[in-house]
């Protein structure tokens, strides 16, 4: 069932009579968005321009894409579409599941398997897409209409696939099961840091195809552009290949950014600017920083939003919204019905969730299409998006303000979990994304007590599967852990996050586990092994994009082994921090531990870590250093 | 070395920023080790260890939910009951 109700179009509303002649029905993806036609009539010529007119690629090399990338994002909506589409092109099942699986063995041609690679790279690592990449589909005989083309399809099965995660688009066609070891998926980026530049720039080349000169005073696009923003950005001037593509988007612009009557303009920049960030895309969130000045925000203000919308003092509902946009951008997978009532609750109608999915979406395609097309920011950025170590789940988790900790939780045991429990009646239960559903189970609303569960289960299974390794252990924790919650409920006052006093209790439920068994790891500090004793042996330079050497599955496999094989104390510091994205200060509370304690247990498990890992890693043909 | 996890988690002061990046643009085993750790860390966050399997996380909720349901069944309501 779709998130948001539908209403009933006229046949001949004219994206849908467009749609049906195309592909011979209209696509659930499109129905589920009659609460906004005008934007079903934006979303339905980028289509038709990217997709269905014939330019330099053909038709089944773009659809070979969607599905590849498609299914690369584990979206079984658009493999479905994507599916039956070449099949009607002709191309067998079998053919198809290799695309899926094993592309090299697909009996595509050796330049289709670097279109499909180039199209992966560009939406599972953006940040890795360089000139380099450009040049070798140029060697494979590609022109520069067709490499745009590349691009311009992979922007736009990113912002397909959001928008069928957002809307939970029923699939048209009986769903095709996405093979768990299908094409190595990474989201494109879980985390940001982002550097303040200071007097100098850190300037990027220029863009990577060459661009015609359209003049804006004959090109209207153009001329609407620099009516609107008061000048026509670097990402569409690089498009000139393609002058029908550019009407069209700056259609959706029109169409989707700059109208306010659903959701206002400012929140739109709101998401664009978030989403961006978390994309680590500088370019995007330099430009909307600039846009944001022109509409009267100070650009610290919009930097902190960029930065950390939960630190900028926005309305809980402005909040929600980014929180919103920010999970269905980066763990879209994970997006449910309990994400859009939590958006309704915060008094938002249908039409604005609605445009605020494709308001994410659309972001995602003009993130894709930026770091596919390489181009200059028009503004000097304040910050260079990169290394992505601090997480956007560590934005999403963390707690608000710092200053709270937790209370009445079970007698901790000694060693990991420390002595340190101090009652600060700190943040606000209002502030707690998860503030209403607590308050509800209180008044004995067993439902609401089941909405926590299906919202924390996951991180609670997989804190207590690395605490513990095994799945028996973390099965029965996870359960145990809840009923602990759920019995203490009335006990917690909302001086921390409940998703924090969650974890705590989930911890504790592990260590209880972990002395349950007969050969007890020492859980405790002995002095001797601190960070500082640690020397790192054999530092070899890794390979350039180590994550591209292994399956999906198979990294899976290569950490989760690494990391069962660290000592639990230096084990439990990584997951909490790295796996689970918690801030240092908040994986310091859940373990009761002081922050320079986390800090030290934290350095020697992540050298561990690497040290395990690197066999794995090591670059080839690349000197080795001793320490 | 202390400063390693600061230095990665971009918590350091722009002075020791500086003095580490001066340092690492000189020295080719801390870079190694610095670009090593930073991968590592990349990897880890993206490699979706440990995730919750959906017949599992099934079962977990309805054995959670039927617990919860039989406790507050046998103290009459009262969500503050022990459980089993």
């Amino acid at each position: 069932m779709p998130f948001l109700p539908q209403v009933e179009l006229s046949e001949t509303f004219r994206p849908f009579a467009f749609l049906r002649e195309h592909f011979g029905f209209i696509p659930n993806l499109f129905r589920a968005q009659t609460l906004l036609p005008r934007v079903i009539e934006a979303e339905a010529r980028i289509v038709d321009t990217v997709l269905l007119r014939e330019g330099a690629l053909s038709r089944r090399q773009k659809e070979c894409l969607l599905l590849a990338i498609s299914a690369a994002h584990r979206n079984t909506y658009c493999v479905t579409a994507h599916w039956e589409m070449l099949r009607a092109l002709g191309m067998a099942d079998r053919q198809l599941r290799q695309i899926i699986g094993d592309r090299r063995r697909a009996g595509l041609s050796r330049a289709d398997v670097a279109l499909l690679d180039f199209g992966l790279k560009l939406t599972q690592h953006p940040t890795g897409v360089s000139r380099v990449d450009i040049d070798g589909l140029r060697r494979h005989g590609f022109s520069d209409e067709a490499i745009l083309e590349v691009v311009l399809v992979s922007a736009l099965t990113d912002f397909v696939c959001t928008l069928s995660e957002g809307l939970d688009a029923v699939p048209d066609f009986q769903p095709k099961r996405i093979p768990s070891t299908s094409t190595a998926i990474h989201r494109p980026a879980r985390g940001k840091t982002a550097h303040r530049i200071g007097g100098h720039t850190h300037a990027t080349p220029a863009p990577y195809l060459p661009a015609v000169d359209l003049s804006p005073d004959a090109f209207a696009p153009f001329a609407f552009l620099r009516e609107q923003f008061g000048f026509i950005p670097n990402i569409f001037r690089a498009q000139t290949l393609r002058p029908d593509v550019l009407e069209a988007e700056a259609d959706v612009i029109r169409t989707v950014l700059l109208t306010s009557d659903v959701l206002t303009r400012v929140r739109k920049e709101y998401i664009l600017l978030v989403v961006s960030a978390a994309n680590l895309n500088t370019y995007c969130v330099a430009v909307h920083c600039e846009m944001l000045r022109a509409l009267g925000m100070p650009e610290d203000e919009s930097d902190q939003i960029a930065m950390d919308h939960r630190q900028a003092g926005l309305s809980h509902a402005d909040s929600a919204l980014l929180d919103f946009a920010l999970k269905l951008s980066q763990r879209p997978t994970e997006v449910g019905r309990g994400d859009i009532d939590g958006l309704r609750n915060h008094g938002f109608t249908d039409q604005q969730i609605l445009e605020s999915i494709v308001m994410t979406g659309l972001t995602g395609f003009l993130n894709t299409l930026q770091m596919g097309l390489g181009t200059v920011p028009d503004f000097e950025p304040t910050r260079i998006f990169g290394v992505r170590t601090r997480s956007v789940a560590g934005i999403l988790e963390s707690p608000r303000p710092p200053g709270a900790e937790i209370v009445n939780l079970p007698p901790a045991p000694d060693g990991l979990m420390g002595a340190t429990r101090t009652r600060v009646a700190g943040v606000a239960l209002g502030e707690d994304a998860d503030a209403g559903l607590v308050a509800r189970v209180r008044r004995g609303d067993v439902p609401a007590f089941e909405e926590l569960v299906r919202r924390h289960q996951r991180r609670i299974y997989r804190t207590l599967m690395g605490l513990t390794g095994s799945p028996e252990d973390a099965e029965d924790g996870t359960q145990d852990a809840f009923l602990k919650a759920f019995e203490q409920i009335g006990k917690f006052r909302g001086a921390s996050k409940f998703s924090t006093w969650l974890t705590r209790i989930a911890i504790n439920e592990g260590i209880q586990r972990l002395r349950g068994r007969k050969r007890q790891e020492p859980l405790k500090d002995d002095g001797r092994d601190d960070a500082k004793a640690y020397r790192p042996r054999h530092v070899r330079a890794w390979d350039d994009n180590p994550e591209q050497l292994y399956s999906q599955a198979e990294m899976r496999e290569l950490v989760e082994r690494a990391l069962l094989k660290l000592p639990t104390m230096y084990r439990v510091a990584v997951i909490l921090r790295d796996l689970e994205q918690l801030s240092t200060e908040e994986a310091a509370k859940a373990l009761s531990v002081g922050i320079a304690a986390l800090k030290s247990r934290l350095l020697r498990g992540r050298l561990m870590l690497r040290e395990a890992l690197a066999p794995h890693f090591v670059g080839r043909g690349k000197g080795t250093a001793r320490v | 070395m202390a400063e390693l996890v600061n230095f990665l988690d971009d918590q350091v002061a722009a002075e020791i920023r500086r003095e580490l990046e001066v340092h690492l643009a000189h020295c080719r085993t801390c870079q190694a080790l610095y670009d090593s750790v930073r991968k590592t860390l990349t990897i880890v966050t993206e490699s979706r260890s440990f995730e919750l399997p959906e017949e599992i996380s099934s079962r977990i909720l309805e054995g959670i939910m039927a617990k919860v349901r039989r406790g507050r069944r046998r103290r009459g309501g009262n969500n503050s009951g022990k459980r089993r």
